[in-house]
């Protein structure tokens, strides 16, 4: 690879290159991009400083479908996405049908979204209780979260395409969903849809996690720390400013994870750390570090 | 059209208005016109339905639980949009609310909402910081929403309502937690604004002692089921309508300087 700064590249390394390395980075930038966003949305919709895209149950129904078709032996098939996605999707039609007309009283739906989550966590313990040897270790792995196993093209390209569309939807609708922040009646009271707006934030978080989670299992933290990392660094100058912090968790997200990627590649070479072990292991004491920093945190 | 004839131009009106909470009734049969420029306060017990019929006349109630027609100059509320009445009346919370990280000056600016494209940040942030300083809160602009104590947040949030720059102020207990001096001097700013620009005010309020000091109509709560009484001070308010809507033995005096106080004996 030092070949690269040289000038001389071998046709070995440029399609390492090209291959493996960059969609992976790309990836891992969209992951952590969706999962910051949709944790930045999440914190806002509930009022609660520690939504993220797991206490809604939509990473557990993510994971309930991959683990499903990694059970039946689907590992390393387009499937786990796909079961990942229609698990992520069915907890969101259930969240639906369960706080459908409560849109205004979000605790709902976060305690709605906790007890989905528990259970989901309850059916996953029970799916490895009954899994055959064979299948194991690909389970465990896509639960601690992992990117090696992408690889293909089109989820590349559908990833960065999804991250783009909800950046831009955040991109457009941050200044109202900045005076959500103010509470509901008064965000009623300054001319904003309410109702509406709650029902596409809770859509568009719902997708992203759903989209990130589905291609690289289930990655923690991301959602939580780089929205409070960005409130931190912030919040004397500009306040919680929605406009800025929403698509500025969009990027730094993606940076965060394309890093802690890097780690997770390297850091035991040849061998590889799933990067949601790293995410975690940064993100714990980073967390706590910000926590003890920071007093205005006591909201 | 004269200003005179604008004012007479019925701004609020309601209509054969009756509102539930669930099958609680509050108010029955409701007909009540607002002037532009008017002071009213609401006065009954706790829950007599004062803040739900000022969320309903603000448009923040359900429509499930209310018979009847409310119209803001001549149009019915509900065909009024979110945006349309964001820049006719503000609406002040009885408990406000601050998220993750707010400061005061982040909630004044963002009540700005409705008029927005209208003035330069700058000119937002000046007009911002001259809202909080006439809430007399302007040295809490970069201060932290969570470490405010509770009367300084109820002079933010009005402060906010200030700020939305609307001809109308609709105010659930604007005095709730304030201590003596700024309920007084909170009022004396209202009505400044209001006989300077017609600015109407629609308030609860529970400290009769400030009826006397600045508004001009009341809607007292009388204690029957769904009972009201609407109009100017001199008419609808004295002892035995406050004792009948409270519940308390009130004596009514005059203060040295002229001001009519009631006090709860």
């Amino acid at each position: 690879m030092a070949g690269l700064f040289t000038g001389s590249v071998s046709n070995a390394d440029l399609s390492l290159i090209y291959d493996l390395r960059l969609p992976r980075v790309l990836i891992a930038f969209a992951v952590g991009g969706l999962l910051a966003m949709s944790g930045a949305l999440l914190q806002v919709l509930t009022r609660n400083p520690l939504a993220e895209s797991s206490v809604l149950g939509v990473s557990g129904g993510a994971s309930v479908g991959a683990l499903a078709v990694l059970m039946m032996g689907g590992a390393g098939t387009v499937w786990v996405a796909g079961g990942a996605w229609l698990g992520a999707v069915a907890v969101l039609a259930l969240l639906w049908l369960l706080v459908g007309s409560y849109a205004t009283h979000p605790s709902r739906l976060l305690l709605a979204g906790v007890m989905v989550a528990t259970g989901c966590g309850a059916v996953i313990s029970l799916m490895i209780a009954f899994a055959s040897d064979m299948a194991m270790p690909g389970m465990i792995h896509w639960l601690m979260g992992d990117l090696d196993s992408v690889m293909n093209l089109e989820a590349v390209g559908a990833l960065l395409g999804i991250w783009f569309f909800v950046l831009f939807i955040l991109f457009r609708l941050s200044p109202q969903i900045h005076l959500l922040q103010l509470g509901t009646d008064k965000a009623l009271s300054l001319g904003v849809n309410v109702p509406l707006m709650q029902w596409i934030m809770v859509l568009i978080s719902a997708l992203s996690a759903a989209a990130a989670v589905s291609i690289a299992g289930s990655i923690g933290f991301v959602g939580l720390l780089v929205p409070h990392i960005l409130r931190a660094v912030v919040l004397k100058r500009l306040g919680p400013d929605q406009t800025f912090l929403l698509p500025a968790a969009g990027l730094l997200g993606g940076i965060f994870l394309v890093l802690s990627d890097m780690v997770a590649r390297t850091i035991i070479a040849p061998s590889q750390l799933p990067v949601g072990v790293i995410t975690a292991l940064i993100g714990v004491p980073s967390f706590l570090f910000l926590l003890a920093r920071l007093r205005q945190w006591s909201a | 059209m004269s200003q005179e004839m604008i004012s007479q131009e019925a701004l609020l009106q309601v209509k054969n208005f009756t509102l539930r909470v669930d099958s609680k009734i509050l108010v029955a049969d409701l007909n009540w016109t607002v002037h532009a420029g008017e002071r009213w306060c609401l006065i009954g017990r706790n829950g007599a339905g004062k803040s739900t019929l000022l969320k309903a006349i603000a448009g923040m109630q359900s429509q499930l639980y209310m018979d009847g027609n409310i119209q803001w100059k001549g149009r019915d509320l509900p065909l009024c949009t979110p945006e349309e009445l964001s820049k006719l009346r503000a609406y002040g919370e009885q408990f406000p609310v601050g998220g993750i990280g707010l400061r005061s000056i982040d909630i004044v600016l963002a009540s700005q909402w409705p008029w927005r494209g209208d003035a330069s940040p700058n000119e937002a942030l000046n007009h911002a910081l001259a809202a909080l300083a006439r809430c007399d809160v302007e040295h809490l602009a970069y201060a932290s929403w969570q470490f405010l104590s509770g009367g300084e947040r109820q002079r933010v949030s009005l402060a906010a309502c200030l700020a939305q720059s609307t001809p109308v102020l609709i105010l659930d207990e604007p005095t709730a937690h304030l201590d003596i001096h700024h309920q007084v001097t909170l009022l004396e700013t209202l009505v400044q604004a209001s006989e300077a620009c017609q600015q109407t005010v629609i308030a609860s309020l529970h400290e009769i002692g400030l009826i006397g000091r600045g508004f001009t109509h009341a809607l007292i709560f009388t204690g029957k089921v769904g009972g009201y009484l609407a109009g100017p001070i001199d008419e609808v308010v004295n002892s035995q309508t406050l004792e009948e809507s409270l519940g308390h033995p009130i004596e009514e005096m005059t203060a040295g300087s002229g001001i009519r106080v009631y006090i709860p004996v």
